[in-house]
């Protein structure tokens, strides 16, 4: 896979503050990478680094292999981006609020905004100030102005803000649907389950430093933290296994079954010790924690 | 670049046309020169030297000085909204996440201030004359006492146009003031309430000046051509001071203002980190 985003030691301080420290992100062309991190740890300001509304301490950001220091222009045409909250005139209708990033852009046909403001599902209130519009709605129209030109990448700071479940699964099937298209995005989030069904790969920023960048699925497989057993009887089970040097911790689940802590290599070992001790095994499986409980233990 | 400052330039007038304010500000426009030239000739009554009627001339000077005033309040307001507005509401980072570098934003906003500016200077000179013509009469100026012609008719006319073009490069630099003000705060209100209050509160300072030195701030000029040109039009005998007229004064003062805004501003703006 091509690297369509590279940060190489990006790096911002202000002051005293270390807001973002050595980060090298590395998004790939057909990701929809989710950049996750508690507030204040440094996503929006990586962010901006990014887009350049920041200039960095030091280090560099490669765009489609590009520095964006050089070829900023040439990179934009193929960029689009929605940073924060979305920004727009409230005394302008959401076609005249993209009329005006058309031409800023230059090289739009104008039949693209009614395209791109259907796509959103603004197609029926395009025409109305955006002044009088729902959060969720103007929330639509930043994403719409994000997709205005086609992008290649899309950068999306919090998306699906203020969007009811409806609108969160309508967006998140517009993004999936302009991913199987080639699109790729860096989206960063706090809704986490929304980032482990959308997103493949992701990268967790903590006190501006980057802590992890891995796939979902990677992450995933590497959280499975031990093995729910239900076995016959239930108390012999316990015993068996409590007595094994080589498991960490043997709870009940509350539900009649147990949690055993072990390394995954050792999963076939439980089932091997609980049947040479007589015990009826009817459910053996692993226990994985969800991408929010791996994202708070870090 | 000259293309994308086209292109951000077209982009700013969409957005002006669609302000509610600038209607607003054009009805106040349309209205000044009017209220102006009805309070003047009724605190001050008919000059001596005006033959039957007011000289459309003078009443010209009365409605174009007042409006004049008016116009480069708003213009300071549209001004200083111009970058403030974009970093207020966010949307300046829609615009630099676009094809288009921060001089090409910088340029298309002082282009469109300074084309803004110039459609407001010539909306209150048509409402000025309008009214002016209107009201009173054109044609040479009189002594109705001795029946003689103080001004000829062509020389009132060319005194009005070249006071009218003396009055525009003054007037233009107060749109500036309100961009560097723009630049320096985030906040279009502040941005607002400090430039109206730096160019009235540099209006009043320079009004307690000696004449000399009064002649070193923009603001001057406006009022000083159109007082010339009211005294004229009823038939005084004042004209130009050499310095300002021959000297350029007029001309040297906006530019020499001009340049001490505007690098400033660039700078700023050049290298601000987009937080909000």
């Amino acid at each position: 896979m091509t690297a369509i985003l590279r940060t190489e030691g990006l790096t911002r301080h202000f002051g005293r503050l270390r807001a973002v420290e050595d980060v090298d992100l590395v998004v790939e062309e057909g990701d929809i990478y989710g950049f996750l991190g508690l507030n204040g740890a440094g996503k929006s300001t990586t962010i901006r680094l990014i887009l350049r509304l920041i200039r960095p301490t030091r280090g560099r950001v490669l765009i489609f292999g590009r520095d964006t220091r050089t070829d900023f222009l040439g990179i934009m045409r193929q960029v689009g981006s929605l940073v924060e909250l979305p920004a727009y005139y409230p005394y302008l209708s959401a076609w005249k609020n993209l009329e005006v990033l058309r031409l800023a852009t230059g090289g739009i046909p104008p039949s693209r905004i009614e395209e791109v403001l259907r796509l959103v599902g603004l197609g029926d209130r395009m025409h109305d100030r955006v002044g009088t519009y729902s959060q969720g709605m103007r929330q639509r129209l930043g994403i719409a102005m994000a997709l205005l030109p086609r992008p290649r990448l899309v950068i999306l700071d919090e998306p699906t803000n203020g969007l009811d479940p409806h609108g969160v699964s309508h967006i998140r099937g517009v993004l999936q649907a302009l991913n199987r298209e080639g699109v790729t995005f860096l989206i960063s989030s706090h809704l986490l389950h929304e980032v482990e069904i959308t997103c493949n790969r992701v990268g967790i920023i903590k006190e501006g430093r980057l802590i992890l960048q891995d796939t979902v699925a990677g992450i995933l497989s590497r959280t499975t933290s031990g093995l729910s057993v239900r076995g016959d009887p239930p108390a012999r089970a316990r015993e068996v296994l409590a007595a094994q040097p080589w498991i960490r911790g043997v709870t009940e689940d509350g539900q009649g079954g147990i949690r055993v802590e072990c390394d995954p290599g050792d999963f076939a070992r439980v089932n091997a010790v609980l049947h040479e001790a007589g015990v009826a095994v009817r459910e053996l499986s692993p226990v994985r924690r969800t991408l929010e409980e791996f994202f708070l233990s870090q | 670049m000259i293309a994308r400052v086209g292109r951000l330039v077209r982009a700013e007038f969409l957005k002006l046309l669609s302000n509610p304010f600038l209607y607003i500000a054009l009805g106040v426009l349309a209205l000044a020169p009017l209220a102006s030239i009805l309070l003047q000739t009724f605190l001050f009554g008919r000059k001596e030297t005006v033959w039957r009627s007011y000289h459309a001339i003078q009443l010209f000077s009365y409605g174009f000085r007042w409006g004049l005033h008016a116009a480069t309040l708003v213009q300071l307001v549209f001004s200083s909204m111009m970058f403030a507005g974009e970093f207020d509401r966010g949307t300046i980072r829609n615009l630099l996440t676009r094809p288009v570098t921060r001089t090409d934003v910088f340029l298309a906003k002082v282009a469109s201030a300074a084309a803004l500016g110039t459609f407001l200077f010539v909306f209150v000179l048509y409402a000025s004359l309008v009214y002016a013509l209107g009201i009173g009469e054109l044609g040479p100026v009189w002594d109705s006492d001795h029946y003689l012609i103080q001004r000829e008719y062509r020389a009132i006319t060319a005194f009005a146009r070249k006071a009218v073009l003396m009055s525009f490069l003054p007037y233009l630099t107060a749109g500036f003031l309100g961009i560097l003000v723009s630049n320096w705060t985030e906040s279009s209100g502040y941005a607002v309430a400090i430039a109206l209050v730096l160019y009235l509160l540099g209006d009043m300072v320079a009004g307690w000046l000696p004449p000399a030195a009064q002649q070193n701030f923009f603001s001057f000029y406006g009022p000083y051509v159109l007082d010339k040109l009211r005294s004229y039009a009823e038939g005084g005998a004042e004209f130009w001071d050499k310095r300002i007229d021959e000297g350029l004064l007029y001309l040297r003062v906006p530019l020499l203002t001009l340049a001490a805004f505007l690098p400033p501003a660039y700078l700023l703006f050049r290298t601000r980190n987009i937080h909000g």
